[in-house]
């Protein structure tokens, strides 16, 4: 990039330089006009290479170095006055750009030494430009590889820090990890043993293998869809009254009020038959796939005359039918002494 | 009626082996088990049982290389897939893959043996969990993804799969549909071909965009 600039630069100055000389020492025009023109083409040229990368190939150094040479030699030919200006200068910075200190000094002497023989210069001059031309030659090039190290430099501090930075949080995830095990099954598998009845026992560890389960393969989110809200309300009565909730979820949604009265309504009826069915198990089957959007509640206990509805289960009555009526939907209770119950919950899709 | 079935146990788990032989010992006629997939699928083709009760999670190759290498040369041997966890992926592959029904780890000994029974007899054994996850499957496969024969499910097999996801067993669903047994089970048997002749990408897709939700 920099070169790149360098040579724009070189070909505005040989220009400005060019029409002095013409205009001002009487320079030949059509020397000065093509040395101009072979300079900006060449400088077109340049974009081009730098832009696909190839600057630094042997190549199009050598070409490079030739069209330098070229262009010195065309101010030697042009009769009268010097216009070259930096543009040689640019195929030095080239070449220290890609060989280094001895590529900066090579093609500077080479330049140099061209124009000494074709220029018509006294010997003070030619060996102030055989300096100069060395000088920037061998500055450019170290100054290149300043640049390249330090670059390189800061690579390997940036690559030193991503692997600490990834050594520090492979740690602190096994410190988590440890920490949750810690905090969760080993508390458990204590209590466990201490638990004084096989109902408890089991509670135990049907509580934790859930919890244990949605740590490790992030169950849905409770707080924004429907089958992570109805995970949620499960497993709290499960840990509740002791019993093992079958849920099974077919499509999913996101949670708007009218789902959450769903879930909650669902929630009151798997209560209802932990504390009326007398059974150890209930099923609860969501199809979020369709319209309405149902919800399934359903144990194999005692049952009961859903005419005959007793006082104590205004439960069902108030928070589960009453509750989806009210945000729209319909609850059925399908019940017979003896055959067990199920609650058959609908929600349109709003 | 006849002999037990002969029933070979896969998997990994020393103390799960244990606690099967305890529950269902006495009741079929367990004839060799393994813990993993090269030795399973050996000793399966040289036993020949009429069941396997394959662990879906195994090393070297997880329950569907077993089914894929054993369906090769002994057709005609029936798998059960059994797993601790219910992820919808690990589950619809290994029915995909041939098992001809899938039960969890906490099922109780007489229920496996019923439903080792049902798999040795030619049929499908949905659990709920297995109904939903097939439900889910066919209701996000579009049309067009599918051959139509095979893209969805009929309105009645469709029904079947919701009473079971419901938790009703095979006879309470023929009365509540008001059909036999004997068609519920044909039902949940076509459901289990359409489900091993769909294209096993777009199954993989699906588990995967269920995840994501």
């Amino acid at each position: 990039m920099i070169i790149v600039g360098f040579r724009v630069v070189a070909a505005v100055w040989i220009t400005v330089l060019g029409i002095i000389a013409v205009v001002g020492n009487d320079a030949s025009t059509a020397v000065v006009a093509g040395a101009i023109g072979l300079a900006w083409v060449w400088t077109g040229l340049t974009v081009v290479v730098a832009r696909r990368g190839k600057l630094d190939h042997l190549a199009w150094l050598i070409a490079d170095l030739a069209v330098a040479a070229l262009i010195v030699v065309a101010d030697a030919l042009d009769g009268q006055g010097f216009f070259v200006g930096g543009f040689p200068t640019t195929s030095v910075l080239l070449w220290g750009y890609a060989y280094g200190i001895p590529g900066g000094l090579g093609s500077a002497a080479l330049l140099a030494g061209v124009l000494a023989a074709t220029g018509d210069y006294d010997l003070t001059a030619a060996i102030s430009n055989f300096v100069l031309y060395l000088a920037v030659g061998g500055v450019a090039a170290w100054a290149f590889q300043v640049l390249r190290s330090s670059e390189r430099r800061r690579v390997e501090a940036e690559t030193a820090l991503a692997e600490e930075r990834a050594a520090r949080i492979r740690v602190e995830e096994r410190a988590e990890m440890a920490a949750h095990l810690h905090d969760s099954v080993l508390q458990t598998l204590a209590l466990i043993q201490k638990a004084p009845d096989v109902a408890e026992m089991h509670n135990l560890a049907r509580g934790q293998e859930r919890e244990l389960r949605s740590w490790l393969f992030g169950g849905a989110d409770p707080d924004a869809t429907l089958s992570g809200a109805l995970d949620q309300v499960c497993s709290e009565s499960e840990s509740r009254f002791g019993l093992k909730v079958e849920l099974v979820t077919a499509g999913d949604r996101r949670l708007d009020d009218r789902l959450r009265a769903l879930v909650a309504a669902t929630g009151e009826a798997v209560n209802n038959a932990a504390k009326h069915a007398g059974v150890e198990e209930v099923a609860v089957f969501a199809d979020a796939g369709g319209d309405p959007i149902v919800v399934f509640i359903r144990d194999r206990g005692a049952g009961f005359d859903p005419d005959l509805v007793a006082a104590d289960r205004k439960g069902l009555a108030e928070s589960v039918i009453g509750r989806m009526q009210r945000n729209g939907g319909h609850a059925d209770v399908i019940s017979a002494p003896g055959s067990g119950t199920e609650v058959r919950l609908s929600m349109p899709v709003s | 009626m006849t002999d037990p079935i002969r029933v070979f146990l896969v998997d990994d788990h020393d103390l799960f082996r244990a606690g099967v032989r305890a529950e269902i010992g006495s009741h079929v006629h367990l004839v060799g088990e393994a813990d993993e997939v090269a030795a399973a699928i050996e000793m399966i083709t040289e036993r020949a049982p009429e069941v396997v009760l394959l662990d879906v999670h195994l090393p070297g190759g997880g329950g569907r290389a077993v089914i894929e290498a054993v369906m090769k040369t002994n057709p005609e041997v029936k798998f059960l897939a059994i797993s601790v966890s219910d992820a919808p992926e690990d589950v619809v592959d290994v029915v995909h893959a041939g098992a001809r029904g899938y039960v969890t780890k906490s099922i109780r000994g007489p229920e496996l043996v019923a439903a080792i029974e049902k798999v040795a007899s030619g049929d499908a054994v949905f659990s709920p969990k297995l109904a939903g996850f097939v439900l889910d499957a066919f209701t996000a496969l579009t049309p067009a993804d599918v051959d139509d024969e095979l893209a969805s499910l009929s309105a009645r097999e469709r029904e079947v799969l919701q009473h079971i996801a419901r938790g009703y067993t095979y006879r309470e669903t023929g009365e509540a549909l008001f059909i036999s047994v004997k068609t519920v089970e044909t039902h949940v048997g076509s459901v289990l071909r359409k489900l091993q002749l769909t294209n096993r990408n777009e199954l993989t897709r699906w588990a995967a965009d269920r995840q994501l939700i």
